[in-house]
């Protein structure tokens, strides 16, 4: 095993949490602070990266992120813009939060970024009992509590159940 | 931290590691530190006040946890306006999706959506004092710097300062300007921004001299500080060039303050961005590119847009205004100009960018509004 690790030394393997393997290019892999300090602390003698913490789906999207930025050249900004908005597009909420704990775990700080605006977005036209169901946050206010925190930030409720 | 974030969950899911394709109906879980840390602050200042009525871990992360108000107010980027016109411009949110203004007249706190065409203007809140004293000439406060949404407010008789956050409602009255580091000119700027470095925000208080009618040699502009992490006030460098081109408050971007000024014995080639560093508390001078410069120094006008100064002045020639925005690199810096042409000479100053990164909103001086798009240069009222 050890000789194809040194056959495919520009690339490593990463497997997801439902047990799929992804072989990913050494710099594109770079792009995840994690897998960086990772290969920089020569940890990756083992054949597998293990990611138990992401799917298939997610870590797949994430890769796809990975690669476009890895690409690129710095000088193309706009056309990375053009792609994140184009990635996030008709994105749902579970693979947003799905993407948001991956590039928070990965460490990779642009995606985090671009995920936690879009759910960030997403949510501030929203009132506030649905942002409740979408965080599967709990009430923990009383009738009377919540009325009063209501009352003093009552500007901010125009429009709003 | 963790027990800070503690937050009551509804549902706790378990073995949520399927390939989600066929899990449409399946909802996905987020800690909380993730709710907090990564996505609360992104939100601008009225949806996250409507949030306080979520959960109270939520209320009390956003109404008084300083790292997470300071997370947000980086978050958003800090534009205001003169304080002699109608409205002042207090600061708009990120994506300028709001901005937020002081109407003078009866001292309400409005927003605008200026996201939208239509620029809808409601009240959010209202000043905790009067800053204008009905049918006098000569306001008791007046507003001088904003910052982050922060406002410094001046009691123009006993110079008392006010900082106000009109998000929590919380005021705060600080230590007098010492009257025994500097005098008090009537002939005044300030400045108010926020030094990352210290985790402070710094007002800058410079009191501009005036020229011994003798010697014709003019008074040393002398610039106090005042730290409001401290609560105190130091003398520090004298301000640099010998004329302002405006009593505006200096503009906040990237950890400086700017403002445009000139020095009255060079020629008129000499008009200089004047910026000041809140953590180094050291002064640059720019040049400000010269194309026909205006008659009156004070036509000279500095904006933040988006995440750039832009400086500003009507053209000498036509009607047209030379706005310029500024690169900042390692090399040195350059200036984008751009041409603007208003509709019948009328005056207008830059706002803020809109949330298209496209255009810019201009008001006019009787408080109208039109877009300038940076893309083609079409002004349009």
């Amino acid at each position: 095993m050890a000789s194809s690790i040194e056959n495919n030394n520009e690339k490593l393997t990463l497997k997801s949490s439902d047990g799929e393997e992804f072989l990913v290019e050494k710099h594109v892999a770079l792009q995840s602070t994690l897998l960086q300090n990772m290969l920089d602390s020569d940890c990756s003698s083992a054949d597998v990266i293990p990611l138990p913490k992401i799917d298939a789906r997610t870590l797949a999207l994430v890769l796809g992120y990975c690669k476009k930025h890895a690409d690129a050249s710095s000088s193309k900004q706009g056309e990375l813009n053009s792609f994140d908005s184009e990635f996030l597009k008709d994105m749902d909420m579970g693979a947003l939060f799905n993407l948001v704990l991956a590039a928070n775990f990965m460490e990779i700080k642009g995606l985090l970024d671009i995920a936690a605006q879009k759910i960030a977005d997403t949510i501030k036209d929203k009132p506030h009992q649905e942002v409740r169901e979408i965080f599967h946050v709990e009430n923990d206010y009383t009738p009377e509590e919540e009325a009063a925190v209501r009352e003093e930030n009552r500007w901010a409720f125009e429009g709003f159940p | 931290m963790e027990m800070e974030m503690e937050m009551v969950r509804k549902k706790k899911r378990e073995g949520c590691s399927r390939g989600s394709e066929s899990e449409l109906m399946e909802e996905e879980e987020i800690p909380e530190e993730i709710i907090v840390e990564e996505i609360m602050w992104r939100l601008p200042v009225k949806p996250l006040a409507r949030f306080r009525s979520v959960c109270k871990t939520l209320n009390s992360t956003i109404a008084s946890d300083p790292k997470f108000s300071i997370l947000q107010l980086k978050n958003s980027s800090a534009i205001r306006t003169p304080f002699d016109r109608q409205r002042v411009l207090l600061w708009d949110c990120r994506d300028c999706s709001s901005a937020f203004f002081l109407e003078k007249k009866n001292h309400q706190l409005l927003t605008t959506n200026n996201s939208s065409s239509e620029f809808a203007i409601e009240k959010i809140n209202t000043c905790p004092i009067k800053v204008n004293n009905k049918g006098c000439s000569s306001p008791t406060y007046s507003i001088v710097a904003s910052c982050d949404g922060l406002v410094c407010i001046l009691h123009r008789m006993t110079k008392s300062i006010l900082f106000w956050n009109p998000l929590t409602g919380e005021t705060k009255r600080v230590a007098d300007p010492p009257t025994r580091i500097f005098r008090f000119s009537n002939c005044r700027t300030y400045g108010l921004g926020y030094d990352s470095s210290a985790d402070d925000y710094k007002l800058v208080w410079i009191n501009l001299g005036f020229e011994n009618i003798e010697t014709g040699v003019p008074e040393p502009n002398e610039v106090g500080i005042f730290s409001l992490r401290t609560n105190s006030w130091r003398r520090i460098q004298d301000f640099p060039t010998t004329k302002l081109c405006s009593l505006e408050p200096g503009v906040f971007i990237n950890g400086a303050l700017y403002w445009t000024g000139f020095s009255k014995d060079s020629p008129d080639h000499s008009y200089k961005v004047v910026s000041f560093c809140l953590e180094k508390e050291k002064y640059t001078l720019l040049d400000i590119p010269a194309i026909d410069f205006p008659l009156r120094v004070f036509h000279i006008g500095i904006q933040v847009l988006g995440d750039k100064l832009a400086v500003y002045y009507p053209s000498n020639v036509d009607g047209s205004y030379h706005l310029f925005f500024l690169n900042l690199c390692d090399h040195g810096e350059s200036w984008t100009k751009h041409t603007v042409t208003l509709p019948n000479r009328k005056w207008f100053d830059p706002l803020c960018l809109l949330e298209n990164v496209e255009e810019v909103l201009f008001q006019g001086r009787g408080g109208e509004l039109g877009v300038y798009r940076l893309t083609d240069g079409i002004f349009s009222a």
